[in-house]
């Protein structure tokens, strides 16, 4: 019985201790959860971009400039996504935001060329970056390219792909 | 202790529940929302994969026909549509062009005579829907494969 409306000294050292330790706890689970939805989105797009580099199946204007210049990737070839991670680079000053870079590497056996890869390869980080920014709707935050791609905590920008 | 557990006059709800249930919302948030972008990737895919495969069936078509020799003929269907999205086909003597929303793709085949029943053009048109006939005419001394 608590006729006073009490509450014990270790309830209230319990309740204070839980909400010391949950804040950072959640702070840190909802920046991880973030990072996790964003390499989701970047898999996703990376594995379109593949797609549609292997069925060689374009944008009309991308189509265009093929025909002329890189003929070769108007065929099909087996473009596989093989492994996508990413570093940490730091809290950018300018976005204020933790800058991250993803790197993809993609295998492409049928395609030996390496302006052709690079074309490859352009085509699976755009869509990575598209589908980020698509992911957390900060369209009006960036640019025609989605160069970088912007979350509420981070930023993206992507290296080259690495070809195996 | 099994009927204290059960009985909940106050209607009260146990705490354990209340977190469990956020959890699993949180997480279900989480997993519909990659399942959203992976449907709308696999949705894009198979558009790109449909129209690769017509394009490919109707220049390996052609082929097979200027290869049968002059009388040979192949009927082929259109498809309706692809996956709900209007296409068109254009062929001509280097190969078939696909182009559905906003994407094109093509197809290579071996340098040769394309015509309509016209006889006179150089690219042509296939619509959505439609049947077309392609046959192996002799035109002079070389071969002309005609898409009607």
């Amino acid at each position: 019985m608590d006729s006073k409306g009490q509450l014990p000294i270790e309830f209230l050292l319990v309740l204070g201790l839980s909400v010391i330790v949950l804040i950072p706890l959640i702070n840190g689970l909802s920046d991880e959860g973030e990072l996790n939805q964003a390499m989701s989105a970047a898999r996703t797009g990376a594995l379109q971009g593949a797609i549609s580099d292997g069925l060689a199946i374009y944008p009309h204007e991308t189509f265009r400039d093929y025909t002329s210049e890189h003929q070769r990737l108007l065929h099909p070839s087996g473009v596989k996504i093989v492994e996508i991670n990413y570093l940490n680079q730091g809290f950018h000053q300018g976005y204020q935001k933790t800058k991250i870079q993803l790197k993809i590497h993609a295998s492409a056996p049928s395609v030996t060329d390496k302006t052709d890869r690079n074309c490859l390869g352009d085509r699976i980080n755009f869509n990575a970056r598209k589908k980020i920014t698509e992911s957390f709707k900060t369209e009006n935050l960036t640019n025609a390219l989605y160069n970088p791609a912007f979350s509420s905590e981070y930023v993206f920008t992507t290296a080259d792909v690495t070809w195996e | 202790m099994g009927s204290s557990i059960t009985k909940d006059h106050s209607g009260t709800l146990n705490i354990d529940f209340v977190i469990s249930m956020f959890l699993l919302l949180v997480i279900m948030a989480s997993v519909l929302s990659i399942a959203e972008g992976r449907l709308d990737m696999v949705q894009k895919a198979d558009e790109a994969a449909q129209a690769r495969s017509i394009s490919e069936t109707v220049a390996s078509t052609i082929e097979e026909v200027y290869s049968g020799g002059e009388g040979h003929e192949i009927k082929i269907q259109m498809p309706p549509d692809i996956k709900g999205s209007y296409y068109h086909v254009k062929v001509n003597q280097s190969g078939v062009m696909v182009q559905v929303g906003g994407w094109s793709g093509y197809s290579y085949s071996f340098s040769k005579k394309i015509s309509d029943y016209g006889m006179n053009q150089a690219e042509v048109t296939m619509q959505p829907k439609k049947n077309y006939t392609i046959r192996n005419v002799k035109e002079g001394k070389s071969n002309t494969v005609i898409i009607s």
